[in-house]
């Protein structure tokens, strides 16, 4: 399982819910609107309430929402364990992220590799994060400047990045692969192009790459 | 042709009431009503065409139609416009035309607050817009201003003061004309209209403005802060600021949304109630699950930081997601009201028909974006923009619209054109679905929001041309309702009876428009014996003799 | 008679159980103390309207203003002192103007207590047969409408 997947999971559990109310609300709706119309020629009903049937439905909501309630919030504490576990993996691979107006700085803490870039339309200008695949990686991000965020969206990851504090994120990247990294946070001229990629290499050439701060 | 100059059917108004001073110095609750509403109104075409050219820049990847900044400029103008501008201002204005009305009251509680209310949210307005006139252009940090980005070390320029200036006038502005209607509402009833008399509206109206009274303050506190770092701008180099700005906003940014939404909850139930005949099902059920909807959504706030890292979501989460309780059984009454109605399609009807499904769309992705592991992926994308624009756009808006249709007869003496009324709906239909649609795809799809420009690689070309072109038929839709009412209003063709829709609430029982005093010796106060007091008297005339209204479940 | 202060304290005891509740959830005390001083508002509000209940007793407002130039100095005093935060204090040499106005006209505009105003009347409730509006009354509504027209541009009715 990873983060991508609870959001997967929960995703379309909430999305099938909706779905059948949605359906269940507009079909009656419909079929109503024809069967009451005016040109039907049933008389209006003169009834104006029905505790029992309105608080046993209130009743059968709250069951529904304790439910949502229970089984989101189980979620999230996987998604938090889960990162809290990288985090505590003794072969963790951190990296520094610093975001400021309009780009970022990844600075690995277990080499001499940093990279930064200028973030222009020109994919060239966008830094380049390498991790190791397998390994769990934690990203400690603030701002130099204004609030961020970063945004890795076919991960699922995200989190706001502010100045005077460290936000924390940590994930595992189990195939080789580049990703797209966004800023989502609003942050002024060049927010549009505020991007970044990471890309996920066997450890060998991680190591290759802390050694001499460049790709292989 | 010759030249209709503004015949009334009913006797001459007094001399000098007329006039343009008048007017202005009216403590009149419908003239204030109407000067808010009409301003809101004017400003809503303004803000939406800077929404034309916002999806213009967007139609196609690499667009610079407009530059970076402006296009920035845009969506801030756009956004801030709607919510503090626009929509909340009508929310609230409705209350001051009809709750008087309803209650059976000749006038508003401190007429002359509520017309301070006016002029400060006019002032407010100009001010905002004022921002285009500076030198650097209108504020452009977005609707919510996060600092550091909206101090003046980022985004210097007077636009942004300004801006600040103007949102802290407008909003002190509509608290002043809440606490007048909430004072109205619970005081100032008219005999025999006791609480539970009152209608579905005007309770919607006091659940609306206890938010009001609680939560808006909490916006004045923030621009006040914003306004302290713009001078000080060291302020907000300390997370304490920056986090402390964030809940001040939301406490004030979560409620308004209800603000925006409660008093078209309420427009809802009273068109569709009496379109199908038939008094609101489930009035009791839905008069608490306002109040404890509105009581929930003070504690909501924190819902939009969960992606910062320094919230406790699960609480947040929670309180959001017993909201779908009460949102739950104000669907049941909506429901129930048009399954046993006798339903007739006029076009205030179509209106809030459409709001049932539409809003849902926006209800049910809301309760996504309060379960914290979906929304840490859709915040800030364009599944958020989607989200809202179907609460505020295919919700609420829909609702003003039905309300507009509805009571503009009441209001102007005026009926508008059906034929062009049905063209309105259909076109905003298409419209709105069409442009907002998509956007949850973009946001899936991984395009953030506030994105001045795409590239070609990105995906997200298709899904943009189709959203745009949805814009262009809602701006269709809009243009059309706009020439219905010009031409209603200059050829006055149709006047329109006291109550052209068999309506069930007070105002009905009054002319059209309604007199100084809303009730006169022409135009008494029928006698209130429950929520509905003219469907009592229709139903009294029909079944002489039988008749105790509670029978037929009537509240006393 | 008391029930709209009811709602209203009501109202804000269940922001007060739900304000309870952050702490077990560890929010920051902030939250905590911007959720009870919003809460002390409506409180305040609720006073207010238990006091103006006791006081006056319910029922529609029968003292009006008969102007609102008082609203409008207001509304100018508001934007001088906001417009004077941005374009810098000087501004606030105009803040006086307004302030007489509102000053002078807060008083005089309002009606005397023991006058009966004008034009004004209490609603009172009286029976009456009103008719269901239909099809009929709206067609009459509507040809009476046009023959009064007719009759101003001086055509034979
Ligand atoms: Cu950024």
């Amino acid at each position: 399982m990873s983060i991508r997947g609870i959001f997967d999971d929960i995703f379309l559990l909430e999305l099938s819910i909706a779905g059948a109310v949605f359906v269940v609300i507009t079909v009656l709706l419909v079929v109503f609107l024809v069967r009451r119309r005016a040109g039907a020629g049933r008389p209006a009903s003169s009834r104006a309430d029905n505790i029992v049937l309105e608080v046993s439905y209130a009743v059968a909501l709250l069951g529904i929402a304790v439910f949502l309630v229970v089984v989101t919030a189980q979620a999230n504490h996987r998604q938090q364990q889960m990162q809290a576990q990288f985090r505590g993996a003794p072969d963790v691979v951190r990296v520094d992220v610093t975001a400021f107006q309009w780009c970022w700085r990844f600075q690995h803490l277990d080499g001499p590799a940093s990279t930064t870039g200028t973030c222009q339309e020109d994919p060239a200008t966008r830094p380049t994060l390498v991790v190791p695949i397998g390994r769990p990686v934690e990203l400690r991000m603030t701002s130099h400047d204004v609030v961020h965020a970063l945004w890795i969206p076919d991960l699922a990851l995200k989190s706001d990045v502010y100045p005077d504090h460290t936000n924390s994120l940590a994930v595992t990247f189990d195939h080789a692969g580049t990703w797209l990294g966004r800023c989502s946070e609003f942050c002024g001229t060049h927010h549009p192009t505020m991007d970044f990629y990471v890309r996920a290499v066997p450890e060998q050439e991680y190591q290759q790459y802390l050694a001499s701060g460049s790709p292989a | 042709m010759t030249t209709t100059s503004a015949p009334s059917p009913r006797p001459a108004p007094p001399a000098g009431r007329g006039t343009a001073s008048a007017w202005l110095t009216t403590t009149d609750h419908k003239r204030i009503a109407l000067l808010t509403l009409g301003t809101a109104t004017f400003l809503f075409l303004v803000v939406g065409v800077l929404a034309m050219i916002i999806r213009a820049q967007l139609t196609l990847p690499s667009q610079h139609l407009v530059s970076n900044d402006m296009y920035h400029g845009l969506f801030t103008i756009h956004g801030s416009g709607m919510i503090y501008l626009v929509v909340t201002p009508i929310a609230i204005a409705l209350g001051v035309y009809l709750v008087p009305l309803q209650v059976g009251a000749p006038a508003i509680a401190a007429p002359r607050l509520a017309m301070a209310g006016f002029w400060l949210y006019l002032g407010g307005a100009l001010i905002i817009f004022s921002g285009f006139l500076t030198a650097l252009g209108p504020a452009l940090a977005g609707w919510y201003s996060y600092p550091p980005l909206s101090g003046s070390r980022y985004t210097p320029g007077a636009g942004q003061s300004l801006w600040i200036a103007g949102v802290f006038l407008a909003v002190l502005g509509l608290i002043l004309q809440a606490a007048t209607v909430l004072w109205t509402a619970l005081l100032k009833r008219g005999p025999g209209v006791t609480m539970l008399r009152m209608p579905v509206f005007t309770w919607s109206t006091v659940a609306t403005n206890l938010m009001v009274i609680g939560s808006f303050p909490s916006l004045l506190a923030a621009m006040g802060l914003l306004g302290w770092g713009r001078v000080f701008p060291q302020l907000f180099t300390e997370n304490l600021w920056n986090i402390g700005y964030q809940h001040l906003f939301w406490f004030f940014a979560h409620p308004v949304v209800y603000v925006m939404f409660f008093p078209f909850v309420g427009v809802v139930a009273e068109v569709l109630s009496t379109f199908s005949g038939r008094r609101f099902f489930g009035y009791r059920a839905t008069v608490v699950s306002l109040l404890v909807f509105a009581a929930f959504s003070m504690s909501v706030w924190g819902h939009h930081m969960f992606s910062t890292g320094q919230a406790s979501n699960d609480y947040y989460s929670l309180t959001s997601i017993l909201l779908l309780v009460p949102a739950g059984v104000e669907y049941f009454g909506f429901l129930a009201t048009v399954i046993g109605g006798h339903l007739r399609f006029r076009v205030p009807m179509l209106f809030a028909l459409a709001f049932v499904p539409q809003f849902l769309v926006g209800g049910l992705t809301g309760i996504m974006v309060a379960t914290p592991v979906i929304d840490y992926q859709v915040t800030d994308s364009y599944f958020i923009v989607a989200h809202w624009h179907y609460t505020l756009a295919a919700g609420s808006l829909f609702g003003i619209f039905a309300a507009f249709y509805f009571w503009f007869p009441k209001a102007t003496g005026l009926m508008l054109d059906e034929r062009l009324g049905r063209w309105h709906f259909w076109l905003l239909v298409v419209g709105t679905n069409v442009a907002f649609l998509p956007m949850f795809w973009l946001g899936l799809q991984g395009m953030p929001r506030r994105l001045a420009t795409y590239l070609p690689g990105d995906g997200f070309t298709t899904a943009n041309i189709v959203s745009t072109v949805g814009t262009a038929v809602l701006a269709l839709g809009v243009l059309v309702g706009v020439v219905n009412v010009v031409t209603a209003v200059r050829y006055r063709r149709r006047p329109a009876p006291d109550d052209p829709w068999e309506g069930f609430t007070l105002e009905w029982a009054t002319s059209s428009p309604p007199p100084p005093l809303n009730f006169d010796d022409d135009h008494p106060l029928p006698p209130v014996r429950s929520f509905a007091p003219l469907l009592d008297e229709r139903e009294h005339a029909g079944q002489e003799g039988a008749d105790d209204p509670a029978e037929h479940g009537a509240l006393r | 008679m008391t029930l709209p202060a009811h709602v209203v304290g009501l109202w804000a005891t269940l922001n007060v159980a739900l304000t309870l509740v952050l702490p077990v959830y560890d929010e920051w005390p902030f939250a905590l103390v911007l959720h009870l001083l919003a809460t002390g508002l409506v409180a305040a509000f609720g006073v207010a309207v238990l006091v103006a209940v006791r006081r006056r007793g319910l029922g529609p407002q029968l003292r009006l203003p008969y102007r609102s130039v008082a609203a409008l100095a207001t509304g100018a005093l508001g934007l001088v002192v906001t417009l004077s935060v941005v374009w810098g204090w000087w501004l606030l040499l105009l803040a006086p103007y307004p302030l007489i106005v509102l000053l002078v006209t807060l008083r005089s505009e309002r009606m005397p207590a023991d006058v009966e105003p004008g034009p004004l009347r209490t609603p009172r409730p009286v029976p009456v047969d009103r008719p269901a509006t239909n099809r009929e009354i709206r067609a009459e509504a509507l040809e009476s409408a046009h023959a009064r027209k007719r009759a101003r541009r001086g055509e034979a009715t």
